[in-house]
């Protein structure tokens, strides 16, 4: 080993306590970032699967016409052959694991004495399970049933507000196909989960049968809603929509297919401003361990001065010496930083079991997150070189100061030195 | 043939508004394998002498002429470069790397030589280990080579110094009272093993001294006396041209 790396290293060891104290500031420091930010991916991943299992799915196909006038759920502008659409695109868009059709409709729902508009969908009970979260998120009561008659499933939020109970009855008005008023009556089968009113996600579902009693028999399917298996990371989620939405596209050219990015828009563009705070984070927690570095060399320098006099007495360069300094630094560094990436590694398989969010946020409206969900922290590799890489050159950069100090001994007082 | 002479060289220092002279227009011949003592109270300017010979200071007025070479104006760069190449030091408080081992320390000044020279004209790490050994076993050490100078005491450690400031052949050994830190016995081991090998290998040695005992062994005296030469015994007969 070269003679510089030697004498760095073995001092750092010599001097254990300081080493240790600065190695673990680095290490806490580089550990908290990784966690942080896979709880961050985390937390993206969260609501972006919730947005999927909940209303966008993994892709959807409308007719351009209805997606124009999207904002007023309109029942004039149906899919023309559901079937097969359908048919088309289980073979055209192999990425794809099930398929369901829903229609959306605003419905006045009331409990006979208030009335609240709702967002509400026609579904197929069975494809809609295989598609979508909802069977699975039911607090209470159940998911719909084929052939059942005049059930709805509402979520927990309208029910609440409407002060509706499992088994009540439900009251709801709606325009229909035929651009008339109609009213029926429903029997709450199954409420679900908060989140589903917090994020465009419809809050009454009604089986197509009962729609098609409600709305007309002529009601059309105006989406068809794709699922896939989930993704190793968002990333590779949103580019595997976007290409099977070119491949439904290019399949079924009278139609249009959104991948779930566009659904997510917004959501992602806030997403880069909370990286931007991952990163602030990081930065201060590394000034502080480059504090503690600059200060660790600083002694070492202060201490070794004579030494520095005789290297330099025999031959070596300033040069020499401030490179000896700043290899001190970076080794320190180095071991705070692998140190860091063992504890956050932990703390990330930790995380992977789960975390209760509501242990978490308490009472917190979260919005966008089912409050009884539960949080995977993401494993991120990327944020380990970063991680590694700022934990380095932090300690090189802060070593520098000393190490400059070092070099600018003059070696005959250096001598001197007791 | 001398290998240094110095001419009218002095070496002030500013202290407020006067002005020292630690060194005060001395001139001074040194041969080729000489093993000389500088000698004189303190303050007299012995360590100011050393630093000077050694390339680690420079004169304010003067000059110095080293084996043919004049250092006026060399730089830091090139002095460095001219200590490494030629100069050893010996120091008081011997001054030895305390995470090196014994054989790391005598090696030291090679790696630094083998650092400043190319790959391909430097030393393999085998043959610089060679002479470390073979340094180590001259200074009486053999079977400690793997120790760490805390495990050493004050006389073993300077005969560490010694092998270390020998082991790169240099042209001068220059010692600042190699001996003020150990008992009188030790003095004269360390003393003798310095003639030894002076004698030995040829190497020229240069030391100040306070000490009577170790004066008696030297075989040229410097005398200085507020940075002036107070008397010098001569170059004996015995130094090689
Ligand atoms: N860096 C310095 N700044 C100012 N004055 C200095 C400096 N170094 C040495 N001197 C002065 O130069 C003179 C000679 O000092 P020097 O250290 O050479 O003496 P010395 O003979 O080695 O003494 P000692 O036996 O105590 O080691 C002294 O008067 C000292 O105060
Ligand atoms: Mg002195």
């Amino acid at each position: 080993m070269d003679a510089l790396w030697k004498i760095a290293v073995r001092n750092v060891f010599r001097h254990r306590r300081r080493t240790i104290i600065t190695g673990i500031v680095m290490m806490v420091g580089i550990g908290i970032f990784i966690l942080y930010d896979s709880i961050l991916a985390g937390l993206d991943r969260l609501s972006i699967d919730t947005m999927v299992s909940y209303s966008s799915s993994f892709m959807k196909l409308r007719t351009p016409e209805y997606v124009a006038n999207e904002a007023g759920t309109p029942l004039d502008y149906g899919i023309a052959d559901p079937e097969a659409a359908m048919a088309t695109l289980a073979k055209a868009v192999p990425a794809l694991e099930a398929l369901a059709p829903r229609t959306l409709f605003i419905a006045q729902a009331s409990n006979y004495e208030d009335a609240e508009p709702a967002l509400s969908a026609a579904v197929d009970p069975e494809a809609d399970a295989k598609v979508f979260g909802l069977a699975s998120s039911i607090a209470e009561g159940a998911w719909l049933r084929n052939g059942a008659g005049r059930e709805a499933v509402v979520a927990a939020g309208l029910a609440k507000e409407l002060g509706l109970k499992l088994g009540d009855g439900l009251l709801l008005s709606a325009r229909t196909v035929y651009d008339n008023e109609n009213a029926d009556e429903y029997r709450i089968v199954g409420i679900a989960d908060d989140s589903l009113s917090l994020n465009g996600a419809p809050s009454v579902y009604l089986s197509y049968a009962d729609a098609r009693a409600l709305l007309g028999e002529a009601l059309p399917i105006t989406e068809i809603d794709a699922s896939a298996p989930r993704a190793s990371s968002l990333e590779t989620a949103l580019a595997a929509s976007a290409k099977a939405a070119s491949l439904a596209g290019a399949a079924l050219p009278s139609l249009r297919a959104d991948p779930l990015g566009e659904f997510a828009k917004e959501y992602l563009a806030i997403k880069d401003s909370k990286q931007k705070a991952s990163y602030m984070i990081v930065f201060m927690i590394l000034l502080i361990a480059a504090v503690g570095i600059v200060n660790t060399i600083l002694m070492s320098v202060y201490s070794r001065v004579r030494e520095i006099g005789v290297l330099r007495a025999y031959g070596m360069t300033p040069r020499d010496i401030r490179s000896l300094f700043s290899r001190e630094g970076l080794v320190i560094g180095a071991i705070g930083s692998l140190a860091g990436l063992v504890l956050g590694g932990a703390l990330v398989l930790w995380s992977r079991q789960g975390i209760r969010l509501s242990a978490f946020f308490g009472g917190i409206d979260l919005g966008a997150f089912p409050m009884n969900g539960l949080l995977y922290g993401e494993v991120r590799p990327a944020t380990y070189a970063v991680g590694l890489a700022f934990g380095l050159l932090a300690s090189w950069f802060a070593a520098r100061i000393p190490a400059r100090r070092a070099g600018r001994l003059d070696p005959a007082e250096a001598l001197k030195f007791v | 043939m001398a290998i240094l002479q110095l001419a009218k060289v002095s070496r002030s220092y500013r202290k407020g508004e006067s002005e020292v002279k630690a060194l005060d227009a001395v001139d001074l011949s040194i041969d080729k394998g000489e093993f000389l003592a500088i000698v004189g109270p303190s303050g007299s300017g012995k360590t100011t002498m050393l630093n000077i010979l050694g390339c680690l200071d420079s004169p304010t007025e003067g000059t110095i002429v080293y084996d043919g070479t004049e250092l006026h104006g060399l730089g830091e760069a090139g002095l460095s470069a001219y200590r490494r190449d030629r100069i050893s030091f010996v120091f008081q408080s011997y001054n030895l790397i305390p995470v090196l081992t014994v054989r790391e320390n005598v090696e030291l000044p090679l790696v630094i030589e083998a650092r400043a020279r190319g790959r391909r004209e430097a030393k393999s790490d085998r043959e610089i280990k060679a002479l470390a050994l073979e340094m180590i076993e001259a200074v009486g050490l053999a079977g400690k080579a793997g120790r760490f100078p805390r495990e050493l005491s004050g006389g073993q450690e300077q005969r560490v110094a010694i092998a270390r400031a020998l082991v790169k052949k240099p042209l001068v050994v220059l010692a600042d009272e190699p001996t003020a830190n150990l008992d009188s016995r030790t003095a004269g081991e360390i003393l003798d093993l310095m003639r030894e090998i002076n004698e030995a290998m040829g190497a020229t040695f240069i030391f100040s001294t306070h000490d009577k005992l170790v004066m008696e062994r030297a075989r040229r005296i410097v005398a200085l006396h507020d940075g002036r030469i107070a008397s010098d015994s001569g170059a004996p007969a015995g130094a090689r041209p």
